[in-house]
């Protein structure tokens, strides 16, 4: 037994216990940091592991240099004999990447146990850990629905994304426009202006009865969906800015 | 269904609060601005008829955004409009366009 090559990314843990000593819930296959038991070794296929879950989407993934083996989710696809030197690749996007290309994509987005395992232990040992690490990855993002590509790569963008979608959402909440420069009717005598926030939600086909009054941010509560929309518009393009911060600091932290 | 119980339903649809012929769709109902504004076009198409003439700002609290809530607990009396009824609602319907209350 030796001390837990990762102890200094748990300080709050002893690098002599097992699993933060809950074996039922976490397994700790490579000796380095625990996990939620999300696969388990597969009989007679050393090296092989699979879901615990039979409705988890999650591919067998096989860890061994060289090794023949399947992929159920037809995540990636391999040419060659059990044995043999094989290509095999990953599936991103729609598009197919060599595995080295895959794992390059992977190593960019600077998995921390990737970085310390290559200082630890060496190139081979890095990326074994890494196959079993990316796999959980592709999992978790199954669950969610979205694809490989977006859980490991475009994070910093997602994130960009929110905030600046948000800070334009709660923008068009505070902006009054003319409602003939889109095209609504203005035969109704009186304000000839509509919330911007409104409007889009109108012409973007959001829009009818609600059923029920919606209390908003900034007017009274609403009985139509379009209105509802706009003048929520801030708190709701304000609470995206948040959650894009959150992300961000997630990431960096990793 | 007659057409003052059809005016009922289209006005009630969002309302918990039952609501009668005598209702004022404006200052009862809080309907003001933009959601106004859409639930007349949407009325307009119901019931096929023409709200030309009609001028909102007799009857409805434009938009206010932030300044409804100055409004709403300081100066209630801001938001009150001219009263515009199911009842009258449902005679325009019955004509055919808009036409002032008497």
């Amino acid at each position: 037994m030796s001390v837990d090559p990762l102890t200094d990314l748990m300080p709050e843990h002893s690098g002599y216990n097992y699993v933060f000593n809950n074996p039922i819930s976490l397994i700790d296959p490579f000796g380095l940091s625990p996990d939620t038991a999300r696969v388990r070794p597969v009989p007679g296929q050393p090296d092989t592991y699979e879901p615990i879950d039979p409705e988890d989407n999650m591919p067998v993934v096989d860890v061994r240099p060289n090794g023949g083996s399947s992929s159920s989710s037809g995540l990636w696809s391999e040419s060659g004999e059990t044995g043999t030197t094989v290509e095999r690749k990953w599936k991103v996007e729609g598009a197919y990447l060599t595995e080295e290309q895959f794992f390059e994509l992977a190593r960019q987005h600077d998995f921390i146990a990737h970085r310390v395992l290559r200082q630890e232990f060496g190139e081979q040992h890095a990326i074994d850990f890494m196959k079993y690490d990316v796999a959980s990855a592709i999992s978790d993002a199954n669950d969610v629905g979205i694809t490989v590509f977006e859980a490991v790569a475009p994070v910093p963008k997602v994130g960009l994304a929110l905030k600046l979608g948000g800070s334009l959402m709660a923008t068009t909440g505070m902006i009054k426009v003319s409602k003939k420069a889109f095209g609504l009717r203005v035969g109704l005598g009186g304000s000839k202006k509509a919330l911007l926030s409104t409007v889009l939600a109108y012409k973007l086909g959001l829009r009818g009865s609600l059923g029920r009054k919606v209390p908003t941010f900034i007017g009274p509560r609403a009985s139509s969906l379009e209105t509802a929309l706009g003048r929520n518009a801030i708190p709701i393009g304000g609470s995206a800015v948040g959650a894009g911060f959150l992300i961000d600091e997630l990431n960096k932290k990793e | 269904m007659d057409i003052l119980n059809q005016v009922i339903d289209f006005f009630g649809r969002n309302s918990k609060t039952p609501i009668s012929q005598n209702t004022e769709i404006n200052n009862d109902l809080e309907i003001m601005g933009d959601d106004a504004y859409f639930i007349l076009l949407d009325f307009e198409k119901q019931f096929k008829v023409s709200l030309d003439g009609l001028n909102m700002d007799d009857y409805f609290v434009r938009e206010l955004m932030f300044k409804y809530w100055y409004y709403k607990w300081l100066k209630p009396e801001k938001l009150e409009k001219k009263p515009l009824t199911i009842e009258h609602m449902a005679k325009v319907v019955e004509k055919g366009y808009w036409f002032e209350p008497e």
